[in-house]
């Protein structure tokens, strides 16, 4: 019985990694920082190319049918996958097939396999409460940051007795045979691109942001509002490259904004009434099928102009006053909007280049480069060391599945 | 009435913790009055270490079935099933109503959640009742796969598949294998050709054991089914057809490349020095670069992007490496010719992630790109003439190249129709093959044991059709087990006997599992009733969505967990008491989308009427017009289906529309008798939009109250038989 698979980071393509894993009979350790799994695709609402809702996740033997909704993945039920959320790596040594690695976990206040959801704790205190209806562990999650009168008492009647107020971080060192790198993307904050006003004007916002907006389950419940003062949205100015494309933060694309962009656009002129949306771009990049969400927004109206966004000004009432250079018509044009919506570029998770550095792989932008270009192996990433998802660049849903796949056919066939 | 059994199930109520708003006296009275449990337990927690133990209890003591009334299935069935296994318990006879999320935490009225609850759990009682155990079972197939395709994704899948431990037969039409990649002078980003990138792979392909590779040769049809398939193939150079056997099949059939003698504006085929990117390719790669006319050395070179790509009349769609394609070239040409002039006349220049620096470094070694269109092309006193728009300067220039290369679309390989007739496989609008679910199941097809690799499926990068090649092998895989696959049988069984031939079940399976098979030894009371064809269905191949069982004239296919008995026992079981005086909903639920949005309406507290009975199906298109039928005829006023969105049922792919239809004969027939087809309707649920739910159950429940249940039965349900003479 060899060592388990180490899986760092549970979101689309960590969680399939560890599924397939265990369906093949091969036990993994699938650490997640955060409380609960679905990484970036959670906040996604729909998800291109089905537009359907991001909680679909893969059926397979055990769980029959073709997908099932993601907090029926059972993660934390099935017999090979140890899910450890709140966990980080810390430390990686040892050689290829015999690493030994360090994890650090946050405190476990809640138990996720003792938590039934019922409710009890969240009414008793506002530390607790649910991440989504959806999430993975189903559990309630603990903010330390906020004790309050109830919360000692909800430790004492919780039915299953799943809470632990005095839970300690603790590091423990695990023996590993592989390690797969799922640790995915970030959006990047554009912060320091003064012409976009971002994190300073109200109502600038990434298509991130725009997502939990149009989302039903989030605050508005799905109203397409003003952050700023929740008044109604008429107008959307969408800027595509933002960071991306761009010697002075990421030279290369970032490959899915433009689908992701017009989805949206879709998603405000087809389903949320009489909003107007027009996308300023430089060259409109939705290959392969994906040219539908153009053709789509084209005949719904969203207007297209290429060119740059110059200036964002914030006008009376909250709104934004936006001068756009169109290079077709080689003229300036100004724009008065509610909401700017920044198509952000994705990068590399923070800590990415420590891990690259730790493991001695190579990078491309940031991002896990294949260890033989050569061979086109995508998903190998050195010796018994494997990337999928978005932590080897941009990639649809989709394609992080279909790489998670690969990495596990790979594991299989060294072993076979 | 019930029918009587002797077959009682444990009961097990769990209050959740004692947080569940329920009358526990009631339910545990109202489930012994039932007459159908052995023995009634309440505990607090089902789902904890003793719960689970009184339940492993429960089946030694009354012999394993077991109706569990708690929080959703979706969550406590795996960990159940999984604490059984572990001790060599069958988990199969264990019959879930949820009392949780679809009662105590949506209705404020305890006593309506209560009497609700009851009625559930009566119902999948009597469902319970005719429960059959399900069997592991083991069955032995070739450790063998056929690839069809001997470009890059059909060679990366022989390997995969021959590492994975299988013996693989590579099919290709040409006389060499290689594919399109071969002639490849450039693949980025690896900076090296497609013959480099290829050259280990045919290696190991020459010293596999497992594979064997057949060049010249063409697949004719493929008969059988996933585990038994048999390949006729035909040598290209004419021969004898040839036949053998294989368990799953590998489409890898790659690309063609447009030729646009269509587009007239282009002179392609009638002017030598217009060529499409491959051809240009070719030359690059052969080191054959000149004037196709005259062998003059080029020196100006214009390509077009987008030939019958993103056009209405041949290709709606982006052809995705075009526009790398054509950077790729027009770095190597400058490479062997430094002072040549290409200039690229494009649309939207579409190249992803870090082909977008390689795209710059063009720029930068002088490749000009133009945004507009060609408008013609005409030959003028032995040269090559383009006249063409730029969109930026809004003017009309000419120019005369040595060369005009055209992007052209790429289009699925041939055959993929003809293949697909007896194969099974859909085939997309675009005329490649149809993945079964475009998110997370991209290589699978509808046909089990049949999957698609690279650009046979959508124009693919190199990496990617290598990604994709060994995704697949892994899907193939978890299917075959190396030949010894074992399994639940959950699914559909086929009376042979009783079925009549008909071939609806073959025709509608949406993963194509029944087989009509030929009747050699049919024995009949004439000729003329002799049945020709019967189908035949591998339960261990089935996806158990029941669709073929509400198609089913003659009821020969029936789930073996979900027959109609059950089934409409269930719906008498959870009717008990609806009349007049109390209008209720029925309301059957798909357990995919359905039971999700579902759910998440319970967890979210979202609050609807609680004269409302849910229950559940596999898949929406489990439900026939009879069941449908069978909840008024027990007195259900109104009835729902919950079915998933519009083209994407989950579970096979067409159940939801299978449903719809059935709701929409069931309509028909209730307005035709003068009972108010608004009765019944289908409803999409989507589980990020919870309150499709909520709307379309208020809706439904609204309706019950207004027209009550239909005039056949006289008070409560099953009266009026009684009271008809």
């Amino acid at each position: 019985m060899s060592d388990p698979v180490l899986v760092i980071g549970a979101g689309v393509a960590g969680m399939t990694v560890a599924a397939e894993l265990s369906d093949a009979g091969i036990k993994t350790v699938l650490v997640e920082r955060s409380s609960t799994m679905g990484g970036n695709a959670l906040d996604l609402y729909k998800a291109f190319p089905t537009d359907d809702c991001f909680y679909c996740f893969e059926g397979n033997r055990w769980r029959p049918g073709i997908r099932k909704c993601f907090y029926r993945s059972t993660m934390t039920d099935q017999p090979n996958i140890d899910v450890r959320t709140g966990c980080e790596v810390v430390d990686i040594s040892g050689s290829p097939g015999e690493f030994k690695v360090k994890i650090a976990a946050a405190p476990r206040y809640i138990e996720p396999k003792k938590c039934t959801m019922c409710g009890l704790c969240v009414g008793l205190s506002k530390a607790f409460y649910l991440v989504s209806p959806q999430c993975q562990p189903q559990a309630v999650v603990y903010n330390p940051q906020r004790p309050d009168e109830g919360t000692e008492k909800a430790e004492r009647e919780c039915p299953t007795k799943a809470i632990n107020l005095q839970a300690q971080p603790f590091e423990e060192t695990l023996r590993i045979s592989d390690i797969v790198i799922a640790t995915g993307y970030h959006e990047m904050k554009p912060v320091d691109m003064v012409e976009y006003g971002y994190g300073k004007v109200p109502n600038v916002i990434t298509q991130l942001e725009l997502a939990q907006i149009l989302d039903p389950n989030g605050k508005s419940g799905g109203a397409l509002i003003r952050p700023s003062d929740g008044s109604p949205v008429k107008n959307i100015l969408m800027v595509q490259c933002v960071g991306s494309r761009d010697e002075s933060y990421h030279p290369y694309c970032s490959k899915i904004c433009c689908v992701f962009a017009l989805k949206h656009a879709n998603i405000v002129m087809q389903e949320r009434g009489n909003a107007r949306v027009s996308v300023v771009y430089m060259d409109i990049r939705t290959y392969d099928r994906h040219e539908r969400y153009y053709r789509e927004a084209r005949q719904a109206g969203v207007e297209f102009i290429r060119g740059r966004v110059t200036r964002v000004e914030r006008a009376r009432d909250d709104a934004l006053q936006i001068t756009v250079y169109d290079s077709l018509l080689d003229k300036y044009l100004k724009f008065s909007v509610d909401l700017l919506v920044l198509s952000s570029a994705l990068e590399p998770q923070p800590d990415m280049a420590g891990l690259i550095e730790k493991l001695g792989l190579s990078s491309s932008d940031g991002f896990v480069k294949p260890a033989d270009q050569l061979s086109e192996n995508e998903v190998v990433a050195g010796d018994h060391l494997y990337v999928c998802g978005t932590a080897a660049g941009p990639a649809e849903v989709p394609e992080s599945v279909t790489q998670a796949r690969a990495v596990v056919s790979m594991i299989l066939q060294g072993r076979a | 009435m019930i029918a009587v059994t002797t077959d009682k199930s444990a009961a097990l109520l769990c209050t959740c913790g004692k947080t569940l708003r329920l009358d526990y006296e009631l339910l545990k009275r109202e489930t012994q009055e039932t007459n159908l449990a052995a023995v009634v337990a309440i505990h607090d927690l089902v789902c904890q270490e003793d719960g689970l133990a009184q339940i492993e209890s429960l089946i030694d003591d009354y012999g394993g079935r077991l109706v569990i009334a708690a929080c959703t299935s979706q969550k406590i069935r795996p960990r159940i099933d999984q604490y059984l296994r572990a001790r060599g318990k069958d988990s199969s006879q264990i019959q879930y109503v949820n009392i949780r999320e679809q009662s105590a935490w949506v209705h404020s009225d305890q006593d309506e959640a209560s009497k609700k609850s009851a009625a559930m759990i009566h119902g999948v009682l009597a469902c319970s009742a005719l429960s059959v155990p399900l069997t592991f079972e083991h069955k032995e197939v070739p450790a063998h796969v056929t690839v069809i395709g001997g470009g890059i994704s059909g060679i990366e899948s022989a390997l995969s598949l021959s590492r994975l431990g299988y013996n693989v037969s590579l099919i290709e039409l040409s006389e060499q294998l290689g594919g399109h990649v071969i002639s490849l002078p450039l693949v980025t980003p690896t900076g090296r050709s497609g013959r480099e990138v290829l050259s280990g792979r045919l290696q190991e392909l020459e010293t596999s054991e497992r594979i064997s590779v057949m060049t010249g040769a063409r697949v004719k049809f493929v008969e059988g089914e996933m585990g038994n398939f048999t390949v006729h193939y035909v040598p290209t150079k004419g021969g004898e057809e040839k036949k053998f056997k294989t368990s799953a099949i590998v489409l890898a059939m790659g690309f063609q490349e447009f030729k646009p003698t269509a587009l007239e504006e282009y002179r392609y085929g009638k002017n030598p020095n217009v060529v499409t990117q491959f051809e240009l390719s070719r030359m690059l790669s052969e080191e054959n670069l000149s004037r196709p006319s005259d062998g003059q050395p080029i020196r100006e070179i214009i390509m077009v992007q987008c030939v019958g790509s993103r056009s209405e009349d041949y290709k709606r769609d982006c052809s995705k490496l075009c526009c790398t394609f054509a950077i790729d070239n027009a770095l190597e040409t400058m490479k062997r010719v430094p002072d040549a002039k290409v200039r690229i006349i494009y649309m939207d220049i579409r190249v992803p992630f870090e082909n977008e620096i390689v795209y710059k470094e063009s720029r930068e070694k002088g490749v000009d790109y133009i945004r507009g269109r060609v408008s013609m092309v005409w030959e003028k006193e032995g040269r090559t003439w383009v006249r063409f728009y730029d969109s930026l300067l809004d003017r009309y220039f000419e120019t005369s190249p040595d060369l005009l290369v055209l992007s052209s679309a790429i289009l699925p390989a041939e055959g993929v129709t003809e293949l697909s007739q007896s194969l099974g496989f859909a085939v997309e609008y675009d005329g490649h093959v149809k993945e079964l679910y475009g998110k997370l199941r991209r290589n699978e097809t509808r046909r089990r044991g049949v999957v698609a690799v690279g650009a046979i499926t959508r124009p693919q990068f190199v990496f990617e059709a290598v990604t994709d090649a060994q995704a697949a092998a892994l899907m193939l895989h978890n299917e075959l087990q190396n030949g010894k696959i074992e399994t639940f049988a959950r699914g559909a069984v086929l009376k042979a006997d009783d079925c009549v031939g008909c071939s609806l079940c073959a025709q509608q399976c949406p993963r194509g599992v029944p087989l009509m098979v030929e009747q050699t030894d049919a024995e009949a009371k004439s000729e003329a009733q002799k049945i020709l064809f019967k189908a035949t269905i591998d339960t261990l191949n089935c996806h158990a969505c029941g669709i073929c069982q509400s198609l089913c004239p003659s009821a020969a296919t029936q789930l073996n967990f979900l027959s109609n008995d059950q089934l409409w026992s269930e719906i008498e079981g959870t009717l008990d008491g609806a009349g007049p005086d109390y209008p209720i909903t029925v309301c059957f639920y798909c357990e995919e989308c359905a039971v999700s949005t579902i759910d998440i309406v319970g967890t979210r507290r979202m609050g609807y009427p609680a004269s409302t009975r849910l229950i559940p199906v596999p898949c929406s298109g489990r439900v026939s017009i009879i069941d449908i039928l069978k909840a008024f005829e027990h007195g259900a006023s109104t009835v729902m289906v919950a079915a998933c969105e519009k083209d994407r049922c989950h579970i096979g792919g067409t159940g939801n529309e299978i449903a719809q239809i059935q709701v929409d004969v069931a309509r028909e027939i209730l307005d035709a008798i003068g009972w108010q087809g608004e009765r019944v309707e289908m409803f999409r649920m989507f589980s990020a939009e919870p309150e499709r739910f909520t709307r379309a159950v208020n809706e439904m429940v609204k309706r019950a109250q207004t027209l009550g249940p239909t005039p056949v039965h006289l008070g409560t349900a099953g009266k009026w038989m009684e009271a008809s003479p």
